[in-house]
């Protein structure tokens, strides 16, 4: 290389070919808005994303990378580049050989320098997969740059990696900006051997995950979930958490196996071992870039430029919305953190200056000239939200209180507590019926997220602020000195400049807020509705069926509440009492007994009915319609139904209560399917005609009709109240939950089924009682 | 001051108007005038109207007739226009005697309700005469059925007993068999009856008169019609023609409907009974309630405010059913038999000795007490159409003449107006509400809209037949019932009324009765004249 140190990063760039990975990231969009901005007589940057071929990728370009605001201020030099042919996108894939790019392609050949800043940044993923991606993928792109070189016959491009300030392991003191491997202490390592431990991990989990325990484990919680549902809705279940737990336990496994040999977790261990073998391949020309923790821009492309949470952000939320204010640290400990455009800077210029000698390591930190310690760091947080709190679900200011530090083991202990509290509250759940257990079950669950949230924040993100040390960067304050005094005021990389303070509270914390802002929804306009209505209209379709659950949708009741109805009819006073004590008494049972299984409390419920006379009970029923069922209907559900008539679809009334009793329902829709009683010399037997319509039985018989009728279940709907009636709702097209239970409600969240909200008639509780004959 | 009734133009002598002619029905607020009494729903408020309002009261209960029984047999002895009953029975005849429901009277008559007497003389006479096709019909048009309790307080435990369901029964407009098509009238308007009414030999039809609006030739067009029938007239268009529907000569609503029976009348022999009651709404210990507030005696006024706090502090259901279990002490004024025509006259008549008040001219501002009943919420919740339809239907429609508030002004009531409805007697009610108000509230435009769907509505048409449910249509002739008020008036104000129902019905409410008189200044200017509708107890202002 020739020129003059003080030449400009422009003038040694020009006429050069330039290959960028990672440019759909966060820090490649920042390089690429450089190389756009200072370095306009390159004379090609060629960009590797992940697509299925170049077209792909050019279209990946420009919807994923150039559509960013990243490139608002280059846009123009953006597109004449891409006009003439100066900036080109390549598939590749650096999880395949060759970067999955065909044989004899000769894409990768004629380049001068490359940036290589993919990587997987995941503190997340199993060891496996990111030693594969950032490791694995830094030897395969290299194999392929020489490649290219061999086949164009030109000199070994020079490679400026981009590694990060934690690859060097979990240090104290001074960090040196030497690769990793380099130094004693260091543990031996082997990339191979640990790829094929990690990989083995997947077999032996999958197996584990199969064992007696862990089945039963599985099948225990998708049964409190959705236990009603019936087996195969649970199984489902049992196999969805199965899958969790074996990605969890990847993870797990990974981060044991790193901090065993001294790495916070897999990225940076990753890191190190990409550091290794690049040094192992003798490269002429190769530049570590190790950034500390990278955050939003400073200057470039917009102060608080950012993209997606980083590694400081999720705990600084955490602390904003009043989820935590203990948290694992060390409040003297010094937190790295360095702006994108600083990092993106630092690579081009290392693009520009060739490594003398090779490897050559630059650590961007600031610990070491203008460090800024956690507790300084929260307390511009605490400030600044203070001043500007964040809103909470209903939009009030989220107050919260001082952060306050404590060792990690501290932390971890009492979530410990915490988590085993929350089981208790659980299993006690489970085994004795409490009044409004649903309540109960939404704040048991609330809780279970918010300790589980902040566990994983102490796992994560623990390592990161307990460290204590310090990042040596003189390689880099030598490199920024070569810098000619124009590239100096727009490419600087000096972290000596920053004003942390300031930096914190009008750049990154304003930029944190706005990307979590949630999204306001759209103000109701015209008038208000009233009480049970504004359910929305019914979307268009083709005329289908339409499924009414009867119990909880159309008539707030029970098969219970029905039994007790008929059967303390015209009892005397005295006797009703002392009889429903005795009913009072066995309903705890029954309770526990719907949580478990609808069809199982149905059969065992209608042995009630054992031996009971069946003609008077006709007889008694007949009043049903006006002495409980009108009461209790959901007038909302009867203008829902007229609804669907009018759009022409057939309504068809599911339930489990007995026929008789439900019998004048029929009017209200075009069919009615409920449960029929044995009987046997004029007495119930307490036996059911048929199983009972419950759960699948329900999804079955839905398919049945829809198939009989000739319409497309996709064009059905279905409405339920309870987590039974959960695979009916799954196999029609249009599910809607009325006044879900809790754990009908958590699936009709995550499947975005809307949530109706339907009452009885305040008058049923305030009309004045029907006048008895007097002297009858 | 009282000037001999002269005759009028038909030459038939003017009637007698004994108790506006007592001329202390009509007073004004002075400083020294105590607060006027207000009902407003289950509670009463007093308020304090501004000096040189105008209070209308209702004149007090006339004497009852000394032998009810032989006033009976009066009626059915000497008839008329007709034969006597006995000279129109004979053995092996079809009788059906057909009786009003329990919309009237309001509040429900102590027992023995005198349609029970009646029925009973007439079942006297059937019998002698050797009749045993009887069938008793409750002539409830569109109306919910009656449950057996309240059939056995309307005919008393006797007659009740001695018939099972099968003759016994209420009338079912909606039964495809149990109704024939008599025809059309020549105004196009169809005729149809109870199929065992049309059937008979005799139709007996017992009427309780407590309202010009009742009784007469419309009687069983409308009480053993359809659907189809009614619907003839309870349209927007007659109801904005029947100014007002409680003066028949000037109801449009009485025209089309009496077309109707004259051509029933022809089909049918009937046997019309019509018997009046005097005001006497209250019984002891609050008959007070019923004289104007400054006739009040101290003990009388402990009393109310004993019963004003005892109400105010009960629950909702235990205030409704204290109130629903309230009877009245009326007594019969008349009993008359016979012809329709004829009947009905004399009926009028004794009705106007009893209700009629003569009022000099309109006022800007008209206020008035919604009670906790009207004619179709009988054991039952008065919900907000029915609110809408007591205040803007009858107290409104109660005038013959002009009505009492000028063209454009304002009418103020009090009533809570709770969104209320009873599921079980309202249930189309509930989806008018909810469905049909919130797209409007035009009578025509609603009717235009909505009408069809509700009237044909399965699920309505299945609780009216076999549960106690009003027909389906019904809330839609709720609304109609006041069309006219709605045209004539500027604004409507419920004092103390619910924010969203007042909202939804598209009417103003306020929280005193000051500030109502504020808010009804803006529409008809500073210092309108003002007058208190002083109902109940039941009367009508004839408005010169």
């Amino acid at each position: 290389m020739t020129g003059s140190d003080q030449e400009t990063i422009a003038g040694r760039l020009a006429g050069r070919t330039l290959l960028l990975t990672g440019a759909s990231g966060f820090l490649g969009k920042a390089v690429l808005g450089v190389l756009l901005r200072e370095a306009s007589d390159l004379r090609e940057i060629r960009l590797v994303l992940r697509a299925g071929d170049d077209e792909g990728a050019l279209e990946r370009l420009r919807s994923d990378v150039l559509a960013s605001d990243a490139f608002d201020h280059v846009r123009k030099s953006a597109d004449s580049a891409l006009a003439a042919g100066r900036l080109r996108a390549l598939a590749g894939d650096f999880t395949a050989d060759a970067l999955g790019r065909p044989e004899g392609d000769d894409a990768l050949g004629g380049i001068d320098v490359a940036i290589h800043c993919a990587a997987s940044v995941s503190f997340e993923q199993p060891l496996d997969e990111i030693i594969d991606m950032n490791a694995l993928g830094a030897l395969r792109l290299v194999e392929a740059l020489r490649a290219g070189a061999r086949a164009s016959g030109a000199a070994e491009p020079a490679l400026v990696h981009v590694s990060t300030a934690y690859a060097a392991g979990n240090r104290t003191g001074l960090v040196l900006e030497r690769p990793s491997g380099e130094s004693p202490e260091e543990p031996e390592l082997d990339l191979d051997s640990e790829l094929d431990a990690a990989r083995a991990w997947r077999r032996d989990l999958d197996a584990e995950s199969r064992l007696p325990d862990h089945q039963e484990r599985f099948a225990r919680e998708a049964r409190q979930e959705l236990g009603p549902a019936g087996s195969l809705p649970v199984g489902r279940r049992a196999e969805e958490l199965r899958r969790a737990w074996i990605a969890s336990e990847l993870v797990e496994r990974g981060r044991r196996r790193c901090r065993t040999l001294g790495w916070a977790d897999g990225y940076s261990l990753s890191k190190g071992l990409a550091e290794r073998a690049l040094c192992a391949q003798n490269l002429t020309s190769l530049t570590f870039v190790r950034p500390a923790i990278i955050e939003s821009a400073l200057h470039e492309p917009r102060p608080g430029w950012l993209e997606g949470i980083k590694v400081a952000d999720p705990i600084i939320l955490a602390y904003a919305g009043g989820l935590a204010s203990r948290l694992p640290g060390n409040p003297s400990g010094v937190l790295d953190v360095v702006p994108v455009d600083l990092v993106a800077n630092a690579c081009v210029v290392a693009a520009a200056h060739p490594p003398m000698p090779s490897p050559r390591t630059l650590a961007l930190a600031s610990g070491r000239r203008n460090p800024i310690t956690l507790a300084e760091i929260s307390r511009t947080v605490t400030d600044h939200f203070r001043a500007r709190p964040l809103p909470d679900e209903d939009g009030a200011p989220i107050e919260f209180s001082d952060m306050r530090y404590a060792s990690g083991a501290r932390v971890m202990g009492a979530l410990d507590r915490a988590e085993r509290a929350l089981r208790t509250g659980r299993r006690l759940l489970d085994r004795v019926p409490v009044p409004r257990v649903d309540d109960a079950e939404r704040r048991l669950h609330v809780e279970r997220r918010r300790v589980e949230r902040l566990r994983r924040l102490a796992e994560i993100y623990g390592p990161y602020v307990e460290l204590d040390c310090i990042f040596d960067d003189r390689g880099t304050c030598e490199l920024l000195g070569r810098l000619s005094p124009s590239d100096r005021e727009r490419l600087s990389f000096d972290t000596a400049a920053i004003d942390w303070t300031d930096y914190l509270d009008r750049v990154h914390l304003p930029a944190l807020r706005e990307l979590v802002r949630p999204p306001r929804p759209p103000r109701a306009t015209g008038p208000a509705r009233a009480l049970g209505s504004g359910d929305g209209a019914l979307p268009d379709g083709p005329p289908a069926l339409a499924f009414f659950d009867v119990e909880g949708v159309v008539v707030d009741t029970t098969v219970a509440h029905f039994y007790a109805w008929l059967r303390s009819r015209g009892m005397p006073g005295l006797d009703r009492v002392v009889w429903g004590a005795g009913v009072a008494a066995r309903a705890p049972g029954w309770a526990l007994a719907d949580r478990r299984s609808r069809a199982a409390f149905n059969r065992d419920f209608y042995r009630t009915y054992r031996g009971l006379p069946a003609a008077e009970l006709r007889a008694e029923a007949e009043s049903a319609l006006e002495e409980h069922i009108l009461p209790r209907l959901q007038q909302a559900a009867v203008r829902r139904i007229r609804a669907h008539r009018r759009r022409g679809d057939r309504i068809v009334l599911l339930t489990g209560a007995v026929d008789f009793l439900v019998a004048p329902l029929r009017a209200l829709g075009d069919e009615l399917v409920a449960a029929r009683l044995r009987e046997e010399l004029g007495v119930f037997t307490g036996e059911l005609e048929e199983p009972p319509l419950t759960a699948e039985a329900r999804a079955a018989l839905a398919t049945r009709l829809a198939t009989d009728r000739g319409v497309a279940l996709a064009d059905c709907h279905a409405y339920g109240d309870s987590v039974s009636d959960l695979p009916l709702l799954e196999v029609v097209g249009h599910a809607h939950s009325v006044n879900p239970d809790f754990r009908l409600a958590r699936e009709a969240r995550r499947r975005g089924w809307p949530v109706l909200t339907w009452a009885t008639e305040p008058g049923a509780r305030t009309r004045p009682p029907a006048p008895v004959a007097a002297g009858a | 001051m009282v000037e001999p009734p002269a005759p009028s133009a038909d030459g038939r002598p003017a009637r007698r108007r004994p108790a506006a002619e007592r001329g202390a029905s009509v007073s004004e607020v002075t400083v020294k005038s105590p607060p006027t009494l207000f009902h407003a729903g289950e509670s009463f408020r007093l308020e304090r109207l501004p000096v040189g309002s105008r209070v209308v009261h209702a004149p007090p209960p006339l004497k009852g007739l000394g032998d009810l029984d032989a006033a009976i047999d009066r009626a059915l002895d000497e008839p008329l226009g007709a034969d006597p009953l006995d000279a129109r029975l004979r053995a092996g005849m079809r009788l059906t005697i057909a009786f009003d429901d329990l919309s009237v009277p309001l509040p429900p008559m102590r027992a023995p309700d005198v349609r029970g007497r009646i029925v009973e003389r007439v079942l006297e006479r059937a019998y002698r005469a050797g009749v045993d096709d009887i069938h008793l019909i409750a002539a409830l048009a569109l109306h919910r059925r009656m449950t057996p309790a309240e059939l056995r307080h309307a005919l008393g435990p006797a007659v009740f007993d001695a018939f099972g369901p099968d003759e016994l029964y209420n009338h079912d407009a909606e039964d495809p068999d149990g109704n024939v098509v008599i025809g059309e009238t020549d105004h196009g308007e169809p005729v149809t009856l109870n199929r065992r009414a049309a059937e008979s030999d005799l139709l007996v039809y017992v009427h309780l008169v407590t309202a010009p609006l009742q009784g007469g030739p419309k009687s069983a067009a409308i009480g053993l019609g359809t659907y189809r029938s009614i619907s003839a007239h309870h349209t927007t268009h007659t109801l904005r023609h029947s100014r007002s529907f409680m003066d028949p000569d000037h109801s449009e609503l009485h025209h089309s409907s009496g077309r109707q029976g004259e051509l029933i009348e022809r089909a049918v022999p009937v046997f019309h009974l019509e018997a009046t009651l005097n005001d006497a709404m209250y019984a002891e210990p609050l008959r007070f309630l019923g004289k104007p507030e400054h006739l009040w005696t101290p003990r009388e006024q402990v009393v109310f405010a004993g019963v004003k706090r005892a109400v105010d502090r009960m629950p909702v259901r235990a205030r409704r059913t204290a109130f629903s279990r309230m009877s009245a002490p009326y007594a019969v004024t008349s009993v008359t038999g016979g012809a329709v025509d004829a009947a009905h006259a004399v009926a009028l008549e004794r009705l106007a000795e009893q209700q009629a008040v003569r009022v000099e001219g309109q006022s800007d501002v008209v206020t008035a007490g919604l009670p906790y009943i009207g004619p179709y919420n009988v054991n039952s919740i008065l919900n907000p159409i029915l609110v809408m339809c007591l205040g803007l239907g009858y107290f409104f429609n109660l005038y013959q003449g002009r009505p009492l508030v000028r063209e454009g002004g304002a009418l103020i009531f009090t009533h809570p107006v709770p969104r209320d409805f009873h599921p079980v007697h309202h249930p189309s009610y509930i989806d008018f509400y909810e469905e049909v108000l919130a797209e409007t509230t035009d009578p025509a435009e609603l009717e235009r809209r909505f009408e069809r769907d509700y009237a044909e509505d399965e699920w309505y048409r299945h609780l009216y037949r076999t549960s106690h449910a009003y027909h389906g249509v019904h809330p839609f002739y709720m609304w109609y019932w006041g069309a006219h008020a709605l045209e004539h008036v500027g604004e409507v104000i419920f004092v103390g009324g619910d924010r969203e129902a007042c909202r939804r019905m598209g009417f103003r409410r306020a929280d005193t009765m000051l500030d109502a008189l504020e808010m009804a200044e803006q529409v008809v200017g500073r210092d309108p004249s003002i007058t208190h509708f002083g109902c109940p107890p039941l009367f009508y202002c004839e408005v010169e």
